[in-house]
Formats: C-alpha cells, sequence, structure tokens
C-alpha cells in the first residue's frame, strides 16, 4: 500500500507524539506493516514512547541524511514490543521506528545547515520499498517551517491535531491552509485533550465549520496519560481504559 | 464608530461565533463566496459577489451586490447602515453575520449569549483576515512556490 501519513500540530503539547506512537502500535497490532519516522530532528522523542533506547542504536535519521548509512539501517524493529499476546508468525503486522539522533552536536549541526529536502524525498520511497509498508507515520517537528512542509507535501494523508484552544485553532487554520495549497491528498483534523464537562457535538461543529474539514475523532484530556509521562504506548499498558478503544477507532479509521 | 470593526460569523443556532474578520483601515470590504473577496464564506446559498462594507468617516454601510439581498429584522434590504451588535443574514437562506466595535462580544455581558458560555461550550475564535494575511505571506516565499512546484512534479510522475 505504501501510504505516507504525515502527523502534525501547529504547537507543542498537543499529544501528537504519544497519538502518532499508539495508532502506530494499534495498526501494527490490526496486521499492517508500520513505520514511524522521527523527523523532529530539533527535539526527537517519540523513541521514548515507543521504548527503543538511542544509546543501544547505531544508526538515526541523521545519519542518512548525512549520508552516513542506507536509509533502512537506520530503522529498527519494535514488533516485539507489540505485547507478549501478539504473534508475529501468525500476523502480517509489523513496527519499525526510525528515530533522530538526540546528540547535541547532531542537532546544532541541523540547525545550522538544514538538510536536502531530495534525500529525505528518496528516503520515503526507500523505505516502503524495502520494508513493503503499509503506512509510514512521520512524527513532524511542530510549527510551520520548511521541514515541516516537506513532509505535509510528501504525504498523502495529513492529520492535523490540537486542542481545543484558540491558539491551536489559529495555527491550525493556517497549516490546514497550506496543505490544501499543496494538494495533499486527504486532511483529517483530531482534536485532542478535550477536557471534562464540554458538548462534544458541540465542539465538533465549531471546528469542522471553522475548518471545512472532516474531524476525524476526538480525545479526551486524561489523567492516566499525563501520568504515564510518556513512559510508554498507552494502548499496550491499559488495553481496555476507554481512551484506548478510543485510540483504536482512530486507528481503524485512519489507518484501514 | 471609528477604529476597528469585526465582522462575526454566526454558524450555530445559539449565534456562537467561531470566525470572525477585522476591518481596520480599510473602507471598502467585500464579501462573497469567490476567493477573491476580502470575507470569503464559502456558502451554498451565499453569492460569489454578495455584498460589500464601505465606511464613510466613523459609518460604516452595507450594500447587497446580490439579488438574493440582505436579511435584517426579516426584512430583505439592498443597504443598510450598520450599528454596534447588528446582526444580518446573507440572502433569505444564507449564514447570519454580526457587525461589532469590539473583540468577543459574548463575553462582555449585554444582549449577548453570555449565558451559554456556562463551560459546557467553549469560546474558540478563529481571526479569519489574520489567517489569509498569514497564508499568502507563507504562500508568496519563494520557498514555498518551489516545494509547490516540486509536489505538483511528483504527483503527476505517480
Amino acid at each position: 500500500m505504501g501510504k505516507i501519513v504525515s502527523i502534525h500540530s501547529f504547537r507543542g503539547g498537543t499529544g501528537k507524539s504519544n497519538t502518532t506512537a499508539n495508532l502506530a502500535v494499534l495498526a501494527a497490532r490490526a496486521g499492517k506493516r508500520v513505520a514511524v519516522i522521527d523527523t523532529d530532528i530539533h527535539s526527537p522523542g517519540i523513541h521514548v514512547i515507543l521504548g527503543l533506547q538511542l544509546d543501544k542504536v547505531r544508526f538515526a535519521l541523521n545519519d542518512y541524511l548525512w549520508s552516513r548509512c542506507r536509509i533502512e539501517e537506520a530503522a529498527y524493529d519494535l514488533t516485539s514490543t507489540l505485547g507478549s499476546d501478539f504473534d508475529p508468525e501468525a500476523s502480517r503486522g509489523r513496527l519499525y521506528l526510525i528515530p533522530s539522533s538526540l546528540n547535541a552536536g547532531e542537532i546544532a549541526r541541523v540547525l545550522r545547515e538544514g538538510y536536502q529536502v531530495e534525500r529525505l524525498t528518496d528516503g520515503f520511497r526507500e523505505l516502503v520499498r524495502v520494508l513493503d509498508l503499509d503506512y509510514l507515520l512521520i512524527d513532524t517537528h511542530p510549527g510551520v517551517n520548511e521541514e515541516t512542509l516537506v513532509s505535509i507535501a510528501l504525504s498523502d494523508l495529513l492529520v492535523l491535531i490540537l486542542r481545543p484552544d484558540s491558539q491551536d485553532l489559529q495555527g491550525t487554520a493556517v497549516a490546514l491552509e497550506l496543505a490544501r495549497r499543496l494538494e495533499v491528498h486527504e486532511l483529517m483534523v483530531l482534536v485532542n485533550k478535550v477536557p471534562e464537562g464540554l458538548d462534544w457535538d458541540f465542539l465538533r461543529a465549531q471546528v469542522e465549520s471553522a475548518y471545512q474539514a472532516p474531524v476525524v475523532g476526538m480525545l479526551p484530556l486524561s489523567t492516566e496519560m499525563a501520568k504515564l509521562a510518556s513512559s510508554g504506548t498507552f494502548a499496550t499498558i491499559y488495553p481496555d481504559h476507554p481512551l484506548s478503544r478510543s485510540f483504536r477507532q482512530l486507528a481503524d479509521r485512519i489507518l484501514a | 464608530m471609528s477604529g476597528r470593526v469585526f465582522l462575526y460569523l454566526l454558524d450555530s443556532p445559539q449565534g456562537h461565533p467561531v470566525q470572525y474578520w477585522t476591518m481596520d483601515g480599510q473602507s471598502l470590504v467585500r464579501i462573497g463566496r469567490a476567493v477573491d473577496n476580502d470575507v470569503v464564506i464559502p456558502h451554498p446559498c451565499v453569492s460569489r459577489a454578495h455584498a460589500y462594507i464601505s465606511r464613510w468617516e466613523n459609518e460604516w454601510r452595507l450594500t447587497s451586490l446580490s439579488p438574493q439581498g440582505i436579511m435584517h429584522h426579516s426584512e430583505n434590504v439592498k443597504d443598510l447602515l450598520l450599528s454596534e451588535g447588528d446582526e444580518f443574514r446573507l440572502g433569505p437562506a444564507g449564514p447570519a453575520i454580526r457587525f461589532a466595535s469590539s473583540r468577543a462580544p459574548e463575553l462582555s455581558g449585554g444582549q449577548t449569549t453570555l449565558g451559554n458560555f456556562s463551560g459546557a461550550l467553549l469560546p474558540l475564535m478563529l481571526d479569519s483576515t489574520r489567517l489569509t494575511r498569514e497564508v499568502e505571506a507563507i504562500v508568496a516565499d519563494p520557498y514555498f512556490q518551489k516545494l509547490q512546484a516540486m509536489t505538483r512534479k511528483l504527483r503527476s510522475s505517480l
């Protein structure tokens, strides 16, 4: 299938990386071949949620971008973390992560030199081909900048995550319009961290009306998620929690 | 009234606006479905060039360009001198818009729907004028244009 899905937020703190991690894990458990690529070179983090210790890896996305390795050499198979009840012999599902380096020197170099768009484009295509991916999920840096625009431009599907907050609403509107100008094939909006006691139907109508785009789902502000503190994937640790059920529904809708 | 004025799109039955536009210094604001308007409303019942608001000294006047006219207090009018808090509809079936000189009139009391912001509803606001300005600035940037050209080429080669 090889669908490239960018998951983007205008501001930090919307729960993008946690949502991406949970969706990836659930899609893999459902039998999809999924890779997550952390293009947030400025502040990499999804590896923490997915449980990949960077001091144990040899290559990261940065190494590929500086032509120090092939991209598949920076891809780590995390299928064994999908849960003890997951049998990779019986399921097609796989989970890979291409992390970004947390090395301060690398981060400084990226900020100074930027990186080539073409190299990233080629990398995405190569990953889909070599790993026979159903989905390549791109966990982007928040905000609108050259790197995030590239990820958005190369995506088949863009999922925009925002909190029910006017600053998020304003910024996400910019990202959405830019995605339209870049002719991204599919656009979806996900409202995360919805406080308790709100009229959800009204909130959905507000957002859909402002954006003229579908709200694919809404997730509640969760104390349990906050207490997990990005130390793991929520849906794996609390599979019967209502939030995990919501993640499963979302995974079914977005990564069908 | 002088200074900045606001147009709020009242999309919901209770009249809670999410989108708004600001006018500050312009003497002419065009409203309609077509994208070259200052206030673009992609509603099927709105005409491509539906109306315009013109400012003369401290007066704001709404004039209809559309055969559908403007609904104001259940009357269909072609011309309307706007007062603070005035609500009008673009044609008999189009969306309602509120004209105001203050930001977020809902939260300033008066004859507003203040009672509905009891906690179940959020006062989310989208500044569409600022949105258009920011998007156009990014889209005009050479980097963005290069990216647009590159993605068009990529998509057509698939």
